[in-house]
């Protein structure tokens, strides 16, 4: 009786772990599908091949862009001659961006174009902005603005990191 | 008495349903966080050193969501079990992670809850934290009994048709 209570036991205990497993593998490919769905329709959608470096992506999307060293940046600012464009996603932008900013990441670009366009022309430099020194946001958003006709657009490489660190005025929330 | 009192206690499927809703808000969380930042995220995954650079992309595009479906189905109560084993597996691979980083001294954000590569670096309490849902995880796998549960309440409803 014992016998056959313990191989019951067992088998009950095999099948639930057999089960618990494919559950298991049933939830990780579901979430793939719809990673590589949401990927593939997204226009921030990353490349799925090919070795992976920051540094070398930032510098290839910075050829060919002006930057625009701290100091100017902050006087451009103090003269009210520039306009901030964040190029992080929305959380990072809601926790902490440059005050005044607007948050702008490349894919959302066109809701902002025609905005940052009549900006741009009334006389403001336009300075894209992210985090970090290998962030490729910020040269990624300056390029489309530029390709899409936006006058002296400039980029100010690990904006976000030398801002604070300068410990020029920022703000919270949304925008 | 209290010995006895203290392990009902723990081995409660109360707890267990407390836990499940706990690390399934936290997972749909990290995992929306990282969804609105692919880059910001292959970065994060890139600064630990650990991954060869090929699998660092596929990693990025898949992992938020996978979180996302897992944190669902724990809140949901769907396939309960199958999600407590990839949380718990998940958490463990996070928590060896940031402590090989650790060890190897590397001054690093986590990537856990933001992408940003400015947050704050990681520290041994982030081990600890991910060792403690890791724990949550296992409970859930040993002593959850499928309350507030969305596949029973579609299993009991089907079951009442039918009858």
């Amino acid at each position: 009786m014992t016998a056959v209570r313990k191989s019951h036991k067992l088998r009950t205990g095999t099948l639930r772990l057999s089960r618990t497993i494919w559950q298991g593998i049933f939830l990780v490919c579901l979430g793939a599908l719809l990673a590589a769905g949401f990927n593939a329709v997204r226009t921030t959608g990353l490349a799925w091949t090919g070795a992976w470096s920051p540094a070398s992506l930032a510098a290839s999307q910075r050829q060919g862009l002006e930057e625009i060293p701290l100091a100017e940046a902050w006087s451009l600012s103090q003269a009210g001659k520039a306009l901030f464009v964040d190029a992080r996603d929305p959380v990072s932008f809601y926790e902490g961006h440059i005050k005044g900013a607007l948050n702008c990441p490349p894919g959302e670009m066109k809701h902002y174009l025609a905005e940052i366009r009549i900006l741009a022309l009334s006389g403001l430099v336009i300075i894209a902005y992210c985090d970090g020194v290998d962030c490729p946001l910020s040269p990624e958003l300056a390029r489309s603005l530029q390709q899409a006709g936006v006058p002296s657009v400039r980029v100010l490489v690990d904006g976000w990191g030398r801002w604070r660190k300068a410990g020029y005025p920022t703000e919270k929330g949304n925008r | 008495m209290m010995r006895a009192r203290i392990i009902t206690w723990f081995a409660s499927p109360f707890l267990s349903l407390l836990f499940r809703w706990f690390l399934g808000t936290i997972f749909v969380y990290a995992g929306l966080v990282k969804i609105a930042d692919p880059l910001g995220f292959a970065l994060a995954l890139y600064n630990y050193h650990i991954l060869p650079s090929w699998m660092i992309n596929p990693l990025a595009i898949c992992v938020p969501w996978v979180e996302v479906i897992i944190g669902a189905a724990l809140l949901a109560g769907i396939m309960v079990p199958g999600g407590a084993l990839v949380v718990s597996g998940m958490l463990a691979v996070f928590a060896v992670a940031i402590g090989i980083s650790l060890i190897r001294g590397l001054d690093i954000a986590c990537g856990c809850f933001s992408t940003s590569a400015g947050a704050e670096p990681i520290t041994w309490l982030y081990v600890a934290r991910d060792l403690l849902l890791l724990g949550m995880g296992v409970h859930i796998l040993f002593f959850d009994q499928g309350y507030a549960s969305l596949a029973r309440l579609i299993q009991a409803r089907w079951h009442k048709i039918n009858t």
